[in-house]
């Protein structure tokens, strides 16, 4: 071992013993909200949630526990505030090495390819919490990497009805980086990439995600939901976060069952998801679109680039158009808690909705010639409850890309993945990620025409994840 | 040469674990093993100690006891069960039931629960305000405190009591204890 080696693994020591502190007091937004634990909202651990961070959620962020509130004398109908403003910040520091053939010589040009510290790979500030007695909000501004700014923000407003057990609710909502399902989601499949167990290579572990359903987006969601029953949510949004003026293009249904009663001590959901209708690309949405899950809410993008991607042009017209099944079981088997998550997707490659003026023949989830879907199936074991986990996962899937100069009109892209975290104490966690890709976009015919990024068919990633 | 990040990491964690740095010793009570393999807990004690213990109505031991921090809150927050979520009660013959919520400050501190006993041993005010019924918060016995000595001295620092009026008044605060 060298000396930059040494001198790497100290630093990375030395950063965790400061953070290795027993005992720390150190907790994200919501949980300083509702005085409780993260384990009260997230099964096994954060960001996927059980039944009572449902509850929490589709209640709209109101839910106070041992907070005081600033009330006013019409028994807080006026007034009704947190007397703290709740933040959180997140950071992300990590190791990703891939095994493709293009490793830079020079500082410069080093890549993934080489191995890379990301120091940090993102870090971001969170604000959450109760506006009021029916109205919450959550907003993320992003603080590296740049540009630093708004990422996320959503106000839910939830009013309860019948018995009180149901939520009727709307939600205005921006995102930078989760697509048109942000403003309500509470399954962890993937149908919104918050939820899902592993943040480090979501399109191998959902299928909603291996489409890039993961888009900016902005727009309004009305939803019923109930806890124990499940929830549907009806939304008009354009797939666009800046500007963030412009038409609500695009139509989103979602409905999911969810139950915690059917089988004693598990968690069910079954659900779907329909996109629909266009958007309009402005000087404003990036100049790409699709061309490998190069989601920018992940930090690694799927290692195939150049095959198949598009440019988008500007300004022009194009398609959103897709759905997805997904299903999930949360429960516990001899003391060790168990995710299992299921999903299938499908986005066609067909042009735009007629009515619609000459424009970009194309979908916003599918830049390729034929149909892209995937089906995946993930699932997270606590090997030592609340402190250790082991992953797995599986997808089987068509990309939607020819392969030039074959017969291959739509390529097999294939994963599975390994992982693992480990708590190492309240609030720091460290994952460790390795996926392999494989099918017919990594043979060697299809290898040849990838672009010099070509990040090769094996990844390995180890990140480091403080919340506090 | 593909490992090598790999390698650097776990040698990383390996040093950080091994007790380099005067940080990673800080806790007497908890050996190294116990940090790196158990379970992030909520550690329970009583006075006085034996209580039983139910965790979402089940009976899970006696005081002094470890409970893992997601055992009060399973996957499940259906109606049948919700008055029990996220808390503890402790039982012992010839005591009050005492209902704890499990807060942030309970998993980083644990509970240290005083029961109201026929034989008055362990009476004091916070007490009662521990002893409530089933399905209600019942509020932190420290937290209680603090509050009341607070209040105490933003009355002081508005000119609504005098020092010694202040003084008296923690001082009765802390004979509860």
């Amino acid at each position: 071992m060298n000396l930059k080696r040494i001198i790497y693994a100290c630093s990375i020591a030395a950063s965790m013993t400061l953070l290795w502190v027993p005992k720390a007091q150190a907790i994200p937004a919501f949980a300083r909200q509702v005085g409780m634990p993260c384990s009260a909202c997230h099964f096994q651990h954060f960001p996927v949630i059980n039944s009572f961070g449902r509850a929490f959620k589709e209640g709209g962020f109101t839910m106070v526990g041992s907070e005081n509130l600033i009330t006013g004398d019409n028994n807080g109908k006026d007034i009704s505030l947190p007397t703290v403003l709740n933040a959180a910040i997140e950071l992300y520091n990590g190791y990703v090495k891939t095994n493709g053939p293009t490793a830079g010589s020079t500082p410069t040009t080093q890549t993934t390819n080489n191995g890379q510290w990301q120091l940090p790979g993102s870090s971001s500030v969170f604000f959450g919490g109760r506006v009021n007695q029916h109205t919450g909000f959550e907003a993320e501004l992003n603080m590296y990497p740049t540009p630093a700014g708004l990422l996320n923000v959503k106000v839910p407003i939830s009013y309860t009805v019948g018995d009180g057990s149901w939520n009727l609710g709307a939600t205005v909502y921006s995102t930078g980086v989760y697509g048109p399902s942000f403003g309500m989601e509470t399954m962890d499949t993937g149908a919104n990439a918050v939820h899902l167990f592993n943040q480090f290579d979501m399109p191998t572990i959902s299928a909603q995600q291996y489409i890039n359903t993961s888009t900016p987006a902005a727009g309004i969601d009305l939803y019923l939901a109930n806890p124990d029953v499940g929830f549907i949510v009806l939304g008009s949004w354009m797939p666009d976060q800046a500007p963030s003026s412009g038409n609500l293009t695009s139509t989103y249904v979602r409905a999911a069952l969810t139950n915690d009663n059917l089988i004693n001590g598990w968690d069910l959901g079954l659900g779907f998801q329909i996109f629909a209708g266009h958007g309009v690309s402005t000087a404003d949405i990036p100049g790409t679109v699709g061309g490998g899950q190069n989601d920018p809410g992940d930090f690694f993008a799927s290692p195939f680039v150049g095959i198949g991607s598009v440019t988008m042009p500007v300004p022009g017209v194009f398609n959103t158009k897709a759905y997805a099944i997904d299903a999930q079981a949360l429960g516990t088997i001899a003391g060790h808690p168990l995710t299992l998550i299921a999903s299938y997707a499908n986005a066609p490659s067909d042009g735009m909705p007629s009515g619609v003026p000459d424009g970009f023949q194309g979908n916003l989830f599918n830049p390729g010639t034929a149909t892209r879907s995937s089906f995946n199936v993930a699932a997270e074991f606590g090997v030592i409850p609340d402190k250790a986990t082991i992953q797995l996962a599986y997808r089987n899937a068509h990309s939607g890309f020819a392969v030039p100069g074959t017969t291959i009109t739509n390529a097999t892209d294939n994963a599975l993945l390994v992982g693992a975290t480990y708590a190492m104490t309240l609030n720091v966690r460290l994952d460790l990620t390795y996926s392999h890709y494989s099918g017919e976009l990594y043979d060697a015919v299809s290898k040849n025409l990838q672009a010099t990024g070509y990040a090769g068919n094996d990844v390995f990633q180890a990140w480091l994840i403080t919340a506090f | 040469m593909y490992l090598n990040g790999l390698r650097i990491f776990l040698i990383a964690l390996v040093i950080s674990a091994s007790g380099c740095s005067s940080y990673s010793g800080t806790s007497s009570s908890n050996g190294l093993g116990q940090m790196l393999f158990e379970p992030t807990g909520v550690q329970i004690n009583s006075k006085p100690s034996g209580a039983d213990v139910y965790v979402m109505g089940k009976k899970v031991g006696k005081t002094p006891m470890r409970i893992s921090a997601s055992a009060p809150f399973p996957e499940n927050y259906n109606k049948a069960n919700r008055s029990l979520y996220g808390k503890i009660i402790l039982k012992k013959e010839g005591c009050k039931d005492l209902i704890e919520s499990v807060s942030n400050k309970s998993v980083s501190s644990g509970i240290n629960a005083v029961l109201d006993c026929n034989d008055g041993n362990n009476k004091a005010t916070e007490h009662k305000a521990n002893s409530v019924a089933p399905g209600h918060v019942a509020p932190g016995r420290f937290d209680d405190l603090n509050q009341k000595l607070e209040e105490v001295k933003k009355l002081e620092q508005k000119g609504l009591i005098t020092k010694e009026e202040a003084r008296k008044a923690r001082e009765r605060i802390l004979n509860g204890l």
